[in-house]
């Protein structure tokens, strides 16, 4: 009697765990362009745009840059992706007087699929700022003007507002299936999830047998 | 033979057996959460397998030759892997595009026979790559991802069954309390740090479950007495683990202190048939150990017994002193006149902490509440076990021990080799390398002490209070598990 009332009050106890944990509400990340931030290998100075080609991907609706400023505030920063045609996929803009460090530009529009773009970033203070990111072979790096910078500026993609992981659900299902073996799928997070349980349930049918309950 | 094997088999508990099966499920789940290559030197490790399968010999690892196939290369170039291990705000691929790209390299059918050059992996013995290489051959399918995972439910298997020899090794030492080899069992079965290794292709798995297998089998050799058949099951546990992994000969002082302690106690009209079991069983360990080192020198040209790996030179002479000392800190508060080796604490950052949870290749961990929340959990386990321990001692008296004390002390020379494996080349790797080389995943050939400890607490709770106590441990561990997996996800996928 007393593991059954023991394990039903802590699996309650446990329940409320995971519901009350995927239910805090974050910014989610919708990709990176897979540079990491490694130092600040982009010094941009006022009035002046970096650009590189990098990857852009699908539900992003802000991107997160480091920026160091050396303490100051950062000015106001002008985000643009462009496709190889020129026509604009993405821009946005912050405004000055956020802390430095991580900034998030927001865009003008939620991008749709995944895209291969030209991305600048314009310092429009008038000090010289760094943008971090990873160093770069010269044809690869960003580019100010037309001469080449020390690297590669790094950028986070988040997805529109701020979700829960049960918003985010059918997401993490669909990047279950990729990069691993062809059979699996969107299927496979609910099927690992049935798994779990599975074991969850003979633990407890065992510790019940076990103590006589 | 198949039918005695068979009857062994069916004499193992249906409780021992659920175990089991709830940990291959576990260790399944654990298998497809965890992205290709992320747990710690899976590369390495399946690089090994696959030159294996591929050539039928493991890796001759000559200086300047490439780790890996250029089908794995390529993989790992595609997923992104090098970019994200060791950086938790990465990510691996996650768009149908990069998919494709993937698909299509590896459509050209790159070479999948590298040159099996010097890795951390390639000086170990072959046994765990040859299982693992046999599930590469009979993979449903033959590209390299759906290799992997086949290859990973061996290391399942391996979990499975060291939770098994987990139960067992409680029976013995805890033969009145049933319900007690179950929790201990199960404390094991949902350990993530355990599960996160059980995940990938990694030849720990093998070694953890040898380790298992030798101490419960010498467990009951110490309680019901040393039988030839007893002796030959300690002998071939320990064939595993010392043709799984090297790290297993840190336990062969503690095996040979053990087969002297079992003849010691033999009773005088036994002790001849004593005597030959321990020779039969040193026969069993010598032959394939002696001909692993002579075929792995004389026909695969790989050095000796342990060499053909990444090459480790010591920069400077470690004097026999500082190797102490080091050992020492590792485990224990530094005492006067020892070097200061450490500027933290490696029982609470290395062991504790990374027990409890610092998993991909060290890249993510729990919030650092939740290691401070454990140690109050491990302490109150830790303090019943112990509570436990001194009331069977007063119990049964000290003088009726018997052979538990005996075993205890091959238990403690056995962790202490371990200890010693550990510091040794822990020191000598970071006067090499800069680096520090331990983690936590290096003690787990110790998780049958660890479920004891699980279920001695249990017990410690009382009579009235042990089966709920139990109960509740488990449900913690498991929770624990749960939430790893949760942070697993978020870190892989979210």
């Amino acid at each position: 009697m007393r593991v059954r009332v023991v394990l039903g009050v802590a699996l309650a106890l446990v329940a409320i765990a995971v519901v009350v944990a995927l239910s805090q509400r974050g910014d989610r990340l919708a990709g990176t362009n897979f540079v990491h931030v490694a130092g600040v290998p982009v010094e941009l100075p006022g009035g002046r745009r970096a650009c590189q080609v990098t990857r852009l991907v699908d539900d992003a609706q802000r991107v997160e840059l480091f920026v160091d400023t050396g303490g100051r505030r950062a000015p106001s920063l002008d985000v643009t992706f462009t496709d190889p045609g020129g026509a604009i996929v993405a821009r946005g803009n912050h405004r000055a007087g956020a802390d430095p460090g991580e900034v998030v530009v927001t865009l003008d529009r939620r991008v749709d699929g995944n895209h291969s773009a030209t991305f600048c970033v314009r310092n429009e203070g008038a000090r010289r700022i760094g943008l971090g990111g990873a160093p770069a072979a010269p044809d690869a790096a960003a580019t100010i003007g037309r001469r080449p910078t020390a690297g590669v500026i790094a950028a986070r993609y988040l997805r529109p507002g701020r979700e829960t992981w049960w918003d985010l659900l059918p997401t993490i299902a669909s990047r279950f299936g990729i990069g691993k073996a062809p059979v699996f799928g969107a299927w496979t997070l609910p099927v690992a999830a049935l798994l779990l349980l599975a074991a969850w349930a003979g633990a407890i049918r065992l510790l019940l047998r076990g103590s006589g309950s | 033979m198949t039918r005695a094997l068979i009857a062994q088999l069916r004499r193992i508990p249906a409780a021992a057996r659920a175990c089991a099966l709830i940990a291959l499920l576990n260790a399944v789940v654990w298998a497809v959460v965890v992205p290709p290559f992320q747990v710690p030197d899976e590369i390495t490790h399946f690089g090994y397998a696959q030159y294996l399968a591929e050539t039928g010999e493991p890796p001759p690892a000559k200086e300047g030759t490439a780790q890996y196939s250029d089908e794995q290369q390529l993989t790992l170039e595609r997923l992104g892997f090098f970019g994200v291990i060791g950086r938790a705000d990465q990510r691996g691929i996650w768009t149908t595009p990069d998919d494709r790209a993937l698909r299509d390299a590896l459509a050209s059918h790159p070479s999948r026979q590298g040159e099996g050059g010097p890795s951390s992996a390639t000086n170990q013995p072959p046994l765990y790559y040859a299982l693992t290489a046999a599930a590469y051959w009979l993979s449903p399918g033959h590209d390299i991802l759906t290799r992997l995972y086949a290859m990973r439910l061996v290391s399942a298997l391996l979990a499975a069954l060291t939770v098994l020899c987990v139960f067992l090794f409680v029976r013995e030492l805890l033969p009145g309390t049933p319900w007690a080899w179950t929790v201990g069992a199960l404390a094991v079965a949902f350990q993530p740090t355990f599960m996160f290794i059980a995940a990938g292709v990694h030849g720990d798995n093998l070694l953890f479950f040898a380790s298992a297998a030798v101490l419960a089998a010498l467990a009951r050799a110490f309680r019901r007495g040393l039988t030839r058949r007893r002796a030959v099951a300690i002998a071939l546990a320990t064939v595993v683990g010392a043709l799984g992994k090297l790290t297993f000969l840190a336990f062969l002082p503690g095996i040979a202190l053990a087969f002297l302690l079992l003849l010691w106690r033999a009773a005088p009209d036994r002790r001849r048939d004593a005597l030959a079991s321990t020779g039969i069983a040193a026969a069993i360990v010598a032959v394939p150990v002696v001909l692993y080192t002579v075929i792995n020198t004389g026909v695969w040209d790989r050095g000796g017994g342990a060499t053909g790996g990444v090459a480790v030179n010591s920069s400077r002479a470690i004097s026999i002193k500082e190797r102490i000392g080091y050992t020492w800190q590792l485990f224990l508060p530094r005492v006067p006149g020892m070097h200061d080796q450490f500027d933290y604490v490696p029982l609470w950052e290395t062991w504790f902490k990374g027990f409890i949870g610092r998993f991909g290749w060290l890249d993510y961990a729990f919030p650092e509440w939740v290691y401070g929340a454990a140690r109050a959990i491990f302490a109150a386990v830790g303090g019943l076990a112990l509570v436990e321990l001194v009331r069977r001692i007063r119990a049964i008296g000290l003088a009726r021990l018997d052979w538990r004390l005996p075993f205890g002390a091959v238990v403690a020379a056995m962790a202490i080799g371990l200890a010693v494996a550990i510091g040794w080349q822990g020191i000598g790797y970071r006067a090499d390398t800069g680096f520090t080389f331990e983690q936590a995943r290096y003690l787990l050939p110790l998780l049958a002490p660890y479920g004891l400890i699980v279920a001695l607490a249990a017990r410690g709770a009382g009579r009235r209070w042990g089966p709920a106590v139990g109960a509740l441990l488990v449900v913690v561990a498991m929770t624990h598990g749960l939430f790893a997996q949760l942070l697993t996800i978020s870190r892989y996928y979210g």
